[in-house]
This record gives structure tokens, sequence and C-alpha cells, in this order.
């Protein structure tokens, strides 16, 4: 039996009216015991098929419908969710939501479903105790679900789904909103669920995982299915990219350099390495380091300056314990680190937010105790990374003004200001609807213009990425590299190392409150032993090219693929 | 105003306020032993009875009876600030009653030319002793009582699971979106929001902090909507129990004498 | 046309569920933030009127009865012996907001006042039999003092006092409430009113 048939489905959510059919005329189908990734822009449709799957499209939203699906033989249609529960599960994106709220163990939250099914005492244990196992998370279960770390919480999500014993599992981005560990822990879960035959769906963006891992890749596009096929058929289209889908990056290389054996581009690191082939043993024309740095420095004065800063939420519990670090106008400085690192802490010393305990932060040569977070707001720009965090007018130009009015600009101005910002990120057009109108990554480009708006010498990234499709990544990269050419500092926090490879020029590494590396990115990633010290991994690029035997360190697909050429012509 | 430091991601902090929330006084005395329907039941009878009571005196009885529980279950010392909450405004009744009673005939004492009357006196004994009363019964049941488990208790015996689930489900997100508010606070600072100064400015800023919250709250609760649907909340069927209910020996025979001192004050006050 | 539906359907559907534990929260929050920011208010019912809003009626009465539940078992056990007063308030605000009074600023006003004497008329007793009548505001306080003195009758003075202090309070709450409901996205506001079943493409 099929384990999901989709037969000519088309949705339609109830408001807006004017707004078009989510899923248009939709047909698939997955067979039992298959991992399927699904990919696709945001706002293709993705989350719409995952919530169709389990009924919750139309159950919860209503709305209109054609055609049908049909779950492990049953019409989802003329079931309900509850019942749907026992054959298909659903994991979504933010891992904090899913927890019930209701139950202050690990162990109760698994057995929650299970006491609304009304499965005997015993068997409730058995199938808890079960899962808990096969998701590694057994000596989690005396603790508070909300006080787990996001990729345990996401593993607590699916363990919750799991103990229902359902034949089929979807993943809408589970590890969207997750750090590299969280990522590796919920991906190594998935891959168990599929050991145990369960047949999983997964919709992601990270694609060199799913290139990997995945039996069959659908491509989703305004609600359309436009391609569905193994991952090296699907990532070798020529119209991926026009689908607004990033191909793997080993793909992308062996494209660039014309290699695809059988017309198949390589998707995983050891087809490309096979398929590429290792470069001869010499050494290639050096690549230029970055050029600026902080010793190219040349600014008279640093935009940012943290003197032996100490800090601790807690008494006797210091995040910092002496951090001295000058960042110098213009520049755009990646910020990395695992979870927990001080990164986030560090951005709100940096606006007054926090001040610290011993030491002092000099922004524009102003110590930020002297001043309230409202007045450093015009020096220092903070881009948060929940969009939600701040959101509350009912107009998106009006939010988008609130920074500029409070800044104590006239309204002409201030609205003039917000209409340039929303320009920069593409929503102009959207200034008179409702921010909450959109998905999360046009409410984080929102939250972007926000800040753009008042126009501060320093403006500070929290995960810009976190949640963009390709192009909203794209968008997101031209906007720091603007923001430097126009003479700023550009600070980003972000845990994806290949958008720190390709835009920007000097890289600092946080490690338990602790800077351990700090200059120009390629220098930091150097070294895939001191990365991995700071539990970080190297960008997939840099990976391919130490892999193919390059000495340098290669930070984009355009150098490896230069050095590539170089080193085939040379070679004896 | 708080910053919250870290958004989200301070579990060390909102664990410390999770801790500060409750009011429950973990134990192990007969008093905690009780199961909650018992001392729900309990708790009801005896503030009813407390103002059922035609005589004063009894009220005190039943006060008397009520503080002995409380230290038999060793929270007397958490019972007082419960207590003291309310001595001012108690304080400003014996004051404004005793010289403005309506019923007020007898002067007790002249200050200056204030006089205090026995009638408004009496009366704002009254209401002392029998609030008094309320709070000690009622509090005899949260120190001792985890919110959870009072909860728990409830839907086993008929309250719908649902709202169970709704209570219980309060308790968890207060620390979590008061987390939130103070990452809003943050985020809201970081435009160049004032919290401090004028009444003006002070107001100014409650609906940027408010508004958010509401907005990503409402959103979260849709999301967790659907999730508990996957986890079939939905479901029409009998529903089970993870753990299991322990009721004392000797909790019938309380909750026996719970309805008892209620029906006998009822049967007090109707002979009277 | 369709005719509206009764202001008073039952729609306890799993969305609206989830809305009450987070307007109790939003009330929790709301009063906390009040007292960080120093307001002379309490603001602690915006969450019960949004719950009347969205959810109706029922769903703002039963979001008023847990959060005075939970109130009084985790802060202040007095807190059990308002229920009905926050009943009223969820009750009414989700009634005339089902009838058209949260279209624009000027009903939401009204809509403040109507709470602001539901309220009232459900307190005093309650503060008449626990407080001999008064409400622990000192400006309430001192105003039923100065009408006891004029010997108003016990009843009224306790009335006028509860009144004074619900009335700022509840229609600055009341069009907080409404600011936020306005900003929120018809998408999500159609979730917590059902109306209309799945439609055929």
């Amino acid at each position: 039996m099929k384990a999901i048939v989709f037969e000519d489905f088309s949705y339609r959510y109830p408001v807006p009216r004017d707004l078009g059919l989510a899923l248009d005329h939709v047909s698939l189908e997955v067979e039992a015991g298959e991992f399927v990734g699904v990919v696709g822009p945001s706002g293709a449709g993705k989350s719409t098929l995952a919530q169709a799957t389990v009924g919750l499209v139309p159950h919860f939203y209503r709305g209109a419908v054609g055609g049908r699906v049909v779950v492990d033989g049953v019409d989802t249609l003329k079931s309900s969710v509850a019942e749907l529960a026992q054959r298909v599960g659903l994991v979504f994106q933010n891992p904090f939501t899913q927890v019930s709220g209701a139950k202050l163990t690990v162990f109760e939250e698994v057995a929650f479903g299970l006491e609304n099914l009304g499965v005997p005492r015993d068997e409730m244990r058995r199938r808890v105790e079960e899962v808990l196992a096969t998701l590694g998370i057994a000596h989690l279960r005396d603790r508070n679900p909300f006080a787990l770390s996001g990729g345990e919480m996401q593993r607590l999500a699916i363990a919750c789904i799991m103990a229902l014993r359902p034949r089929i599992v979807v993943l809408d981005e589970p590890t969207s909103q997750l750090d590299p560990t969280g990522s590796d822990e919920v991906f190594a879960a998935a891959l168990a669920l599929r050991e145990r035959g369960v047949t999983v769906v997964m919709v992601e963006q990270k694609v060199e995982r799913l290139a990997e891992h995945a039996d069959r890749v659908v491509l989703l596009d305004r609600g359309r299915v436009v391609a569905c096929g193994s991952p090296a058929e699907v990532f070798s289209r020529p119209d991926l990219e026009s689908h607004g889908v990033r191909r793997p990056v080993y793909a992308e290389v062996a494209r660039r350099l014309g290699v695809a054996p059988g017309g198949r581009l390589p998707v995983t690191l050891a087809e490309a390495v096979a398929a590429l082939g290792p470069v001869p043993a010499l050494d290639a024309a050096r690549l230029p380091e970055a050029a600026t740095g902080p010793e190219a420095a040349t600014g008279p004065e640093a935009a940012v300056k943290a003197l032996g800063v100490r800090f601790g939420y807690l008494p006797g519990e210091e995040v910092f314990r002496g951090v001295t670090l000058e960042l110098t106008a213009p520049g755009a400085v990646a910020v990395v680190g695992q979870n927990g690192a001080g990164k986030t802490t560090f951005a709100r010393l940096l606006n007054g937010l926090l001040r610290p305990t011993h030491g002092v932060v000099l922004v524009d040569g102003r110590d930020t105790r002297d001043h309230t977070p409202g007045r450093l707001a015009a020096k220092v720009g903070l881009v948060f990374q929940n969009p939600s965090d701040q959101i509350f007018k009912s107009r998106t130009l009006d939010e988008v003004m609130f920074g500029p009015l409070n800044l104590g600009l006239p309204r002409k101005e201030a609205e003039a200001r917000a209409m340039a910002a929303l320009e920069r990120v593409g929503l102009a057009q959207h200034a008179r609807r409702n921010p909450y109108d959109f998905g999360l990554a046009e409410r984080k480009l929102i939250g972007i213009a926000s800040i753009l708006a008042m126009r501060t010498p320093v403006v500070v990234f929290d995960e810009p990425t976190i949640g963009q499709d390709h192009r909203g990544v794209e968008l997101v990269r031209s906007i720091v590299r603007e923001l430097a050419d126009e003479g700023r500092l550009v600070l980003t926090i972000t845990h994806d190392m290949d958008f720190v490879a390709s835009t920007f020029e000097r890289t600092v590494v946080f490690r338990r409150g602790e800077v351990t590396a700090d200059g120009p990115t390629r220098r930091v990633f150097a070294s895939p032993d001191r990365l991995a010290d700071s539990f970080l991994e190297e960008p997939h690029v840099t990976r391919l090219g130490r892999a193919l035997g390059h000495r340098e360190t290669l930070l984009t697909v355009d150098e490896l693929v230069r050095a590539h050429r170089v080193a085939r012509r040379e070679a004896p | 105003m708080p910053s919250s430091g870290r958004g989200r991601g301070g579990g060390r902090q909102r664990g410390a306020r999770m801790r500060a929330l409750s009011l429950y006084v973990p134990g192990s005395t007969p008093v905690h032993r009780l199961d909650p329907f018992t001392k729900v039941v309990y708790a009801a009878s005896v503030v009813a009875a407390g103002y059922i009571l035609p005589d004063l005196r009894a009220v005190a009885v039943l006060l008397g009876l009520n503080l002995a529980l409380l230290a038999l279950a060793r929270v007397l010392r958490r019972t007082w600030p419960v207590f003291a909450m309310t001595l001012f405004i108690l304080s400003t009744v014996f004051v404004i009653q005793g010289l403005y009673f309506p019923g007020n005939r007898t002067v007790v004492v002249r200050v200056g030319p204030a006089a205090f009357y026995r009638e408004g006196l009496a009366f704002a004994l009254d209401i002392t002793v029998r609030l008094y009363n309320l709070l000690a019964g009622t509090v005899a049941l949260i120190l001792t009582t985890r919110p959870s488990d009072l909860i728990e208790s409830l839907v086993r015996r008929g309250l719908s699971p649902r709202i169970g689930y709704v209570m219980a489900s309060v308790l968890q997100l207060i620390p979590s979106m008061s987390a939130a508010a103070a990452a809003i606070v943050d985020a809201q600072r970081a435009r160049g929001m004032e919290t401090e100064g004028s009444l003006r400015t002070r107001f100014r800023a409650y609906l940027p902090v408010i508004g958010p919250l509401v907005s990503s709250s409402l959103v979260a609760a849709q999301e967790r909507a659907m999730a508990l649907e996957v986890r079939a909340f939905g479901s029409r069927g009998p529903r089970t129990f993870l753990s299991e209910e322990v009721v004392p020996a000797y909790g019938p025979p309380v909750r026996f004498l719970a309805v008892a001192i209620l029906l006998g004050s009822v049967a007090w006050r109707l002979v009277t | 046309m369709t005719k509206r539906p009764s202001p008073f359907v039952w729609n306890f559907t799993t969305v609206n569920l989830v809305l009450i534990p987070v307007a109790v929260v939003i009330n929790f929050v709301g009063k906390y933030i009040a007292a960080a920011l120093k307001l002379p208010l309490w603001l602690d019912s915006i969450g019960t009127v949004l719950a009347g809003f969205l959810g109706g009626p029922w769903v703002g009465a039963v979001s008023g009865a847990v959060n005075n539940a939970i109130y009084g078992l985790t802060v202040d056990p007095m807190s059990f012996w308002y229920l009905i007063t926050s009943i009223a308030i969820g009750l009414v605000a989700g009634y005339f907001a089902y009838t058209g009074w949260t279209k624009d600023v000027v009903r939401a006003f009204v809509l403040g006042l109507f709470i602001a004497v539901a309220a009232t008329v459900v307190s005093f007793p309650i503060n008449m039999r626990l407080w001999g009548g008064q409400t622990g505001n000192i400006w309430g306080d001192a105003l039923f003092a100065t009408l006891l003195a004029k010997d108003t009758p016990l009843w009224l003075a306790s009335l006028l006092d509860e009144f004074v202090v619900d009335l700022p309070d509840k229609v600055a709450t009341v069009l907080v409430a409404f600011a936020a409901f306005r900003a929120l996205p018809e998408r999500l506001v159609v979730l917590f009113r059902p109306k209309g079943g799945i439609e055929k493409i």
C-alpha cells in the first residue's frame, strides 16, 4: 500500500479571500518506508502540504478543498485529526510551541497523547520508555520540557509523535530554528525513524543534507509540484534556482566546472570528490587575503570598543570574564559560536541593554553606562532574531516608522526613511498591509527594515538568515554588503558558515564567553580542528576544497571553481 | 524595567521565576499527603461555614482549627505574609466603620473630634475574623498542594480534561511568556523606546510591549493548538492517567468531617 | 447575507481552549508591565477582554474564571473570591464584541464603560461581605469614608467606591485590548471565530 497519495489535491485558505490556491492540483505518491525531502521557496506551499498530510488542512483552518489525500489507506477528509494521529504524525518548525505546556516532565509530556487516546497505564509507560530510548533523550526524562535546548525540545516533539506509533512522520523544517548541534541531533533522530521502517517526509532548506539522505526530493513552487525524483535528478535541473531553491554546494561547483557524469550532477561530498577528482599536489596561486581586517583598519576611531568587559546575569556566574574587542567602521564582521557562547549577550552589551559589571563598552566614543538604550539606539541598531518581539502595528509602514519617530524625527522624514528601508527589503508595495499577513521570512525583513530606517552607524543582526529561503539569504547578503560599503559597521551573529564564508571579511569566534579567534575570515576557517574546538562546522565549500586536495582555504564557490581550473591547467 | 538578558534562551532565569510563582511549599506532613480533592472539599466547607455561622465565636473556633492544620503542615511561617497583605486594608476597615458605620449608636472612645462607636468596631471585628478564616482555609489547601496535582485530581473527578489542560498550561506559560515580554522590552528599547521618565512617556511604552506579546502569543497559540490536535487532543474517547492517585486512609473521614461542619453551620443558621 | 450567529454559540474548539491560558498569562504579564512602568492602573484583565473579543462570551468568561482560580492558587488567595467579577468582564466583552462594539475606538470606549459598570455591580456585594464595603484602593476608600460620613447608605458608598476605582482602569484596559485586537491579522482572527464549513473547489 502507498503511504501517502495526493490525488489532484487543491486547497485555498479561508482568508484573505483574494489569495489564490495554496496547493494547486497536487498529485504525489509516497511509498511506505521512503525518505522523501520537500524543497521550495517560502510561500511555495510546503507547510500546507505537510499539514494536509495530517488532516490539519482542511479540518483546522476550513477553507476550500478539491481532490483528496489518502494516508495509510484513509481519506483525510473523512477522518478527524485525532484519528489520523495514530497513522501519521507531524513535527513543526518551532520546538517551543509544540510543548503542550500542561506537563512538568519530559516523561509526562510524551505520555500526554497516550492519555488522550486512553491507552492503559502499563502500555503507556512501556511506549514512553521505548521512544525516549529510540530518540536518545532517556536521560532527560525528569527535566521540565521548557528547560531543554532547542535540539532536545525538537527531539521531544518527535518522541511525543512517535509514542502514538504512526507509520508515517512528516517533519516541517524541524531544524530551521536550531543551531548546528541541534540540527545534527534532529537529523540523526529522523534517520533513526527511517531505520525502524517509518515513512519520513521532511521539508528542509538544508539541501546538502537532503541530497545525502533522501530517497526522493519533491520540488514545490507556487503550490505546484514542479519536479519529483532522485536528489541527483532534481538538483541537476537547470531551472532549480528560478524556482527559488539553492543547489547543494557540491552540485553547484560541479555544474560550474561542467562535470555531470551521465547528465547528473554529483550532489554529495563523496560524489563530488569522485567526479571532480583530487587536484595534483601543487601550490596553486595564492588567493588574496581579505582586504580589511583588524590589521588593515583605516578608520580614525573604532566604532565599537569593548575593553576588559566582564558580565554575568547572576552573581558568581560570569558570561564574560574580560573580553576586549575593537570593531572599526566600515566593515562586515561575523560573530559565530555555539548557542550559549555569549554572542547575543555581547550584542546587548553594545547597545546598552546590558551593562558590563567591569570594564567599559564604548560606542562612537560614548560609554554605554552613561546613556539609556533608547539614546544609544541612534548609534547602534540591533535587529532581533525573532521579529515577533517587536511587531505591534497593524500597518507595516507604521511599524517601520516606530524607530525613526522615537529618534525624534518629524513624521514626514520618518515616513520617507521607512519607505526607503522597505524598498531596500523589497516590501515597499506592501507598506499598508498588516505585518502578520506575511510569513516569518517577510516579517524578519520588516524587522530589518525597521532598524535600517533608523540609519545607525552600527548595525547588528542576530541570525538574519534563519527562516529565509535562498532568495532571502541573498537579499540579506546584499544588504550587509551595501551597509558596509556605505561606511557602516555591520555585525552579524549567525550559525550559517557558508553565509559567513561568502559575506564577511572578518570573523570573531566566541566560545563559552571568550573570544577564541578573531581575524580575517579565511584565517579563522583555515583550521578545521580549531573550528571543531569551538563547536563550529566548516563551510561546505571549504570542506569540498580540502577534500579535493586544495591547500588554500577556499571560501566561495567562485574561488573553488577558479582554484580548481588553475590546478587542473597547471597539472603536469 | 528589568532586562531579559538573553530572551528566550534564558533557561536559568526562567527557572528562578518558575519557582517563585507557586505558593506551594513541598513537604510530607499528613496534610501534604492528603489527596487534593479532600482538601478542596475541606477548604470550601470551612470557608462557606465561616460566612454561614451566626456566632462569631464559632467562626473563631474554626479559624483556630485551620491554624492548627497549618501548624501541622509546618507552613505557618508562610501563612503570615498572606495575612499581612490584608493588614493595612483591615486597619482602615476598623477606622472607617468605627467612625461611620450606619448602625453606630454607642461611643466607645473619642480621639479629638472623632468618635469611635461600638457597633462599627464590632462590625469590623466580624469582617476580620471571617476573612482570616477564609484566608486560613484557602491557604491550607494552596500551601500544601502542588497546583498540577490539584488540577489532575479535579479532572479525575469529572472536571473536563480540556479545562484541566487550560489550567495546567497557564502555570507553565507564565514563566515563558514573562521571558518573551522581557525580550520585547529589549527589542523596543533597541528601537529607541524609553521606559523611564514622565507618566506620559511611561504610558506610551505600554502598547509597544503588550502589542507584540498579544500578537506573538496568539500566533504561538495557533501553532500549539495544531500541535495538540496531532497528539489526539481532540479525541472524544475515554482517557487514562499516567499516574495513580493515592488517597490516604484518613481522607474519607476528613471529607465527612468537613461536610458535617458545613451542614452543622447551615442547621445552626436555620434554627437561629 | 448570512444571518449573524448568536453571540452565545458554544465554541470551545482546540484553538479557543489554547487561547484561554494565553489570555490568562496576558493578564498576568499586562499587570506586571504596568507595575514595572509604574502606571497608576492595574491593567490586569486585558487578556480576558481579548479572549471575549476573539472567542465570544463563553470563552471570555472561562478565561476570567481560570484567571482568578490560578491567581488564587499562585499569588493571592483572595483572588478566588472575585472569580465572578472576572467572569462578568469576559462575558460582557465577548457579548458586545460579537454584536459589533469593536468596530471603532469610540465604541470601544463605550464598551469600556459597560465593562466598568458590570465589574462594579458584581464586585461591590463581594466587597460588602468580605471587607465591609471597601476596595483597598486609597482614593476609592477615601470616597467611601467621605460618603459614609455624610450618611450615605453602606451599599451605595461601597458601589461608588468600586466604580471610581474600576472606571479608569477598565476603560484603559478595553482600549489597550482594542488596539492589540485591531493589529491582529484577519487570518488569525477567523480561526477563533468559526463560521462556515469546508467548501468544495
